[in-house]
């Protein structure tokens, strides 16, 4: 049956009906959590012990820089459902609606592993990273909090502060630089509940290679050195910027919101956000979600004083 | 009978094309469009700037419509709260590049409403549709550059009732440079773009993923637009 003959046959109540639940259908389920008041940020003390608690695996995990502006996209054909009767459309549609998300799943899964492909230069090197290590000499370089440790995945807690780690790395298509996705679950000494609070999202952006550096030599000389570095320095970084005051005070800044510019690699990345903090080479801003990014200064950007 | 197929094919073909407007191609910008070394004034001016709004291009019979509509309703409540940020601003800039590049600008006040201006007598390949030479009179411009944004929306696209793409934020539009004089085109540049959500996208109220794509999408139209004149 064609829609504009169920649409003219349908009494009132149960067209309504009908788009209440095809509308209900073709939306995306209300999440859990969303109107619930962000828990008080505290910064960690200069004295205070912390420990950085790891996930289970051991092996970082690295992916291409992807870019889903061309997913999706097609506008499907218009078609008749072969509807006997309004369940008959409902069980149509639902098998339409099932398809398609199915269908998208996979396109975004092919455009993730095509992503992905700018990492096989560098697999020997990133098959022989490991968390722990790349963890351990982040904690040595972070600035914040007094005397700090990695914890294993399954470890008991201690006492201090309990911060659970989650980082992804992403290489650039242009393999020029290496952004950081790091989710954080702070714990305060006193909190011993079981259920994790709200997982702290920081992102940071490593400073573009100089033009003319080939990426294949860069990250791979010397049994992949650099890449190391670089993922310890976006790991460190990110553990300052999540655990500081700046994260604290962030809950309450109310500074304006500007399209930020910076390079992502040899290309200009955007957000809108608010700065907080500008350093002669780095911005550390708060984007709308409220995540915390460092990203690079954009080459001509003005700097302040003291800076080259 | 083979040949009475042929010729309704034929003319069948011929008059669908005939429906079809022929696309404006591009004309790309060149040292020589602004040709400084006469006495020419340009004006700048932008159209009126369309309505925040969002799109729902594929839901195409009335009942995947209402449906589409209400899943998408709080995206479009959100959606229709968004600001321009500086983009009535953008003539002002471009005026200011081609001041840059020796040219004397004028740049016009008030937004144009194109509706408002009678079609060009003539019609063909690279000329203006509309009559701006009420401008030349009032202006005393021989040329006038119109930045012309059709489109700042969020897009997601349906199969009846079932979308086929997360929604997206769109920035649709051209810029041209049309003589007053004989009604050409001297550049023109259509202009699309659009970003994703960087991650999850439905986020209501506030819909943070998109609103930063939307954001987005306004500055890649304006480096899209000012980029021919600051080379």
């Amino acid at each position: 049956m064609h829609f504009a003959l169920l649409f003219n046959r349908l009494p009132g109540p149960l067209l309504c009906a009908a788009v209440a639940v095809l509308s209900l259908a073709t939306s995306s389920p209300a999440r859990a959590g969303d109107a619930a008041p962000p828990p008080p940020l505290r910064a960690i003390g200069p004295q205070e012990a912390w420990s950085l608690r790891l996930p289970e695996a051991d092996k970082p995990v690295f992916q291409g820089v992807v870019n889903f502006d061309s997913a999706g996209n097609s506008t499907g054909n218009a078609f008749m459902y072969p509807a006997p009767g309004l369940v008959g459309l409902l069980v149509a549609v639902a098998a339409h609606a099932a398809i398609e998300s199915s269908t998208q799943r996979n396109q975004r899964s092919q455009i993730q592993l095509q992503a992905d492909q700018v990492l096989l230069p560098y697999q020997p090197v990133l098959e022989s990273l490991s968390y722990r290590e790349l963890a351990q000499k982040a904690l040595e370089r972070t600035a914040h909090g007094g005397e700090k440790q990695v914890a294993d995945f399954a470890s008991q807690r201690g006492a201090g502060w309990l911060v659970e780690s989650n980082a992804v790395f992403s290489m650039t298509q242009d393999a020029a630089a290496i952004m950081l996705d790091h989710v954080l679950v702070i714990r305060a000494p006193d909190d011993v509940s079981s259920t994790a609070g709200k997982p702290r999202f920081v992102r940071v952006v490593s400073i573009p290679a100089p033009s003319g550096t080939v990426a294949t030599e860069r990250w791979t000389a010397n049994q992949g050195e650099a890449l190391k570095q670089q993922s310890i320095q976006l790991l460190a970084e990110s553990l300052d910027v999540a655990l500081g005051p700046l994260a604290a005070a962030s809950a309450e800044a109310e500074r304006p919101y500007k399209t930020i510019r910076y390079p992502l690699g040899n290309v200009e990345a955007m957000e809108r956000a608010q700065v907080l903090k500008e350093s002669c080479d780095r911005l550390v801003i708060k984007t709308l979600r409220g995540d915390l990014m460092s990203v690079p200064r954009r080459a001509g950007q003005p700097v302040g004083a003291g800076c080259s | 009978m083979k040949s009475t197929f042929r010729i309704a094919c034929a003319l069948f073909a011929a008059l669908m094309t005939g429906c079809a407007a022929v696309p404006q191609t591009p004309i790309p910008f060149t040292p020589q469009t602004l040709d400084t070394t006469k006495a020419t004034k340009i004006g700048v001016a932008m159209a009126t700037l369309p309505v925040v709004d969002t799109f729902l291009p594929g839901a195409g019979c009335l009942l995947c419509l209402a449906a589409a509509s209400i899943a998408n309703s709080s995206l479009t409540t959100h959606t229709q709260t968004l600001p321009y940020e500086d983009l009535p601003q953008l003539k002002t800039e471009v005026a200011e590049l081609l001041r840059k590049k020796g040219a004397e600008v004028v740049v016009i006040p008030e937004d144009l409403v194109l509706k408002d201006y009678p079609s060009a007598a003539n019609k063909g390949p690279n000329l203006g549709d509309k009559d701006f030479s009420a401008l030349k009179t009032k202006y005393q411009i021989d040329r006038l550059l119109v930045i012309h944004i059709t489109g700042l929306r969020m897009e997601r696209t349906y199969a009846n009732y079932i979308p086929t793409s997360e929604p997206k934020a769109f920035l649709y539009g051209q810029g041209y440079i049309v003589n007053l004089g004989t009604n050409a085109y001297e550049w023109y540049l259509p202009v699309q773009e659009k970003k994703s959500a960087d991650g999850k996208w439905d986020e209501p109220p506030k819909f943070p993923g998109l609103t930063n794509a939307y954001f987005q999408v306004i500055e890649l139209g304006k480096d899209r637009f000012t980029k021919p004149f600051s080379e």
